[in-house]
């Protein structure tokens, strides 16, 4: 197995989204709400780097999200290895070096952990997240807005990254894994 | 007929064979791996709340030099004032140590205080916490209680050797007995998480029915010292309407709870001199 640079970008990159997340919710707890923008770190490491590579990026930003919130340890890691996963097996099919399909991904993925977490955290019923305007689904709703912004500004970052560290710059391998 | 291309599967086989390990790993093993990722990041949360301080800092400069004089003679009045009260009670103390040498009482003093700054909070419908920048090497243990100027807080939920996290009053798994203030019946007060404009608040139940309250003079909910943690009598919050629960034996009913908990930085946590040891089931 030659160690690919780009696992540890994405990581410290990941780190990066998180901390700037708990950082901004730290900040705003007067308008009582938290964004909720995890989707991106899902996308990247499935569409761009080989399968060994991946797991090992999602297991180490899985374990660090797990300890840096308030969740049973080990939700965001197998969440994240499962979601990377599926995206990995089916990557021919996204234009990984455009945005519009990392983001699409980062949405799904962003609301599958949503509703997971708030499930786990809260100990509610599924059917409560979804009644309309309950705190829950407008953070969420609020979150996806924000993310529609965020997301591309950080997949480009995560480009940025490869090309200022001299890595491959496309995607691993394709077609097949 | 195409054959299968079972490279393809390698990523599915991978992810199984990891859940299965995940599975049977000891529970040990995932706390070490959880502790030690926690240990990593207790400086960032501390350098994050630096740069918290720095960035006030610098807007403090802005202020202009009359306002930091008003400031600092308002603060010389509260300080004369609280030097005062810090008089009164050392006076009361040594009145109520001198009545239980007489006596032969055991003394009262069930919990040191322990000041700590509030370096991170997650306020949100998904989780209700913040994390303070003590942790176990300052004595500090799951289930410890902490207060602030306000009242109740919340209770340790988890330590490292640097940071504890707090689970507030407001969270959706804290639980408590509570009373109303000069009602020594106790009720049963849990969290319910923010509403809508983001307020926290909790909910009452068991709540005798000879009690009335309405939204002009709300009742004061407090700590009945029952199960040690609290002591007794420690602000809750405040209970504006009751109504007949489920059981139609009892009251139920909604509490608002302090807004300063929204943008806490300070609090004290109790560390009880005669600490029960309890097993902690986190896996």
């Amino acid at each position: 197995m030659i160690f690919d640079k780009r696992s540890l970008l994405l990581f410290a990159s990941n780190a990066l989204l998180l901390h700037l997340m708990l950082l901004i919710n730290s900040s705003i707890t007067f308008v009582g709400f938290n964004l909720f923008i995890l989707g991106p770190l899902f996308i990247i490491a499935p569409l761009y780097l080989r399968a060994d590579q991946f797991f090992i990026t999602s297991l180490l930003t899985g374990f660090w999200v797990d300890a840096a919130l308030p969740i049973p340890f080990g939700v965001v890691t197998l969440l994240m290895l499962t979601i990377g996963s599926l995206i990995l097996l089916i990557r021919l099919r996204f234009r990984a070096e455009k945005n519009f399909h990392p983001t699409l991904l980062a949405h799904i993925a962003n609301f599958i952990t949503g509703v997971t977490l708030f499930y786990l955290s809260t100990g509610a019923n599924l059917t409560d997240f979804f009644i309309p305007f309950s705190t829950s689904f407008i953070e969420l709703i609020i979150s996806h807005l924000a993310l529609l912004v965020i997301a591309p500004w950080f997949f480009n970052f995560q480009r940025s990254l490869f090309s200022i560290f001299e890595t491959k710059t496309e995607p691993e391998s394709l077609p097949f894994v | 007929m195409a054959r299968i291309r079972l490279d393809r599967l390698t990523p599915i086989v991978t992810l199984i064979v990891f859940l299965i390990i995940w599975w049977i790993t000891p529970s040990f093993i995932k706390r070490f791996t959880q502790a030690s990722f926690e240990e990593i990041q207790a400086p960032i949360w501390v350098a994050s709340d630096q740069l918290e301080t720095l960035a006030d800092r610098a807007i403090n400069n802005t202020k202009s030099k009359q306002e930091l004089i008003d400031t600092i003679k308002e603060l010389k009045r509260q300080n004369a004032y609280y030097k005062q009260i810090k008089n009164i009670n050392e006076n009361y103390k040594a009145e109520i140590n001198r009545l239980e040498s007489i006596l032969s009482l055991p003394s009262r003093d069930r919990f040191r205080y322990e000041l700590a700054h509030v370096i991170q909070r997650n306020m949100g419908s998904w989780w209700q916490t913040i994390r303070i920048n003590k942790g176990s090497k300052d004595g500090i243990k799951k289930g410890d209680a902490v207060i602030f100027i306000g009242g109740v807080v919340g209770r340790i939920a988890k330590t490292n050797y640097y940071t504890s996290q707090i689970d507030l009053l407001s969270n959706h798994s804290f639980r408590i007995s509570a009373s109303f203030i000069n009602d020594y019946r106790p009720l049963f007060y849990q969290g319910k998480g923010p509403d809508l404009w983001g307020q926290p608040k909790g909910r009452i139940k068991n709540a005798p029915q000879d009690l009335m309250t309405d939204s002009a003079k709300p009742l004061q909910l407090v700590t009945t010292g029952l199960g040690g943690t609290f002591p007794e009598g420690i602000a809750i919050g405040l209970v504006p309407w009751l109504e007949p629960d489920n059981t139609g034996m009892f009251q139920a009913g909604e509490v608002q709870l302090d807004k300063r908990l929204l943008g806490i930085k300070e609090v004290a946590v109790l560390i009880p001199f005669n600490r029960i040891e309890t097993i902690d089931y986190d896996f």
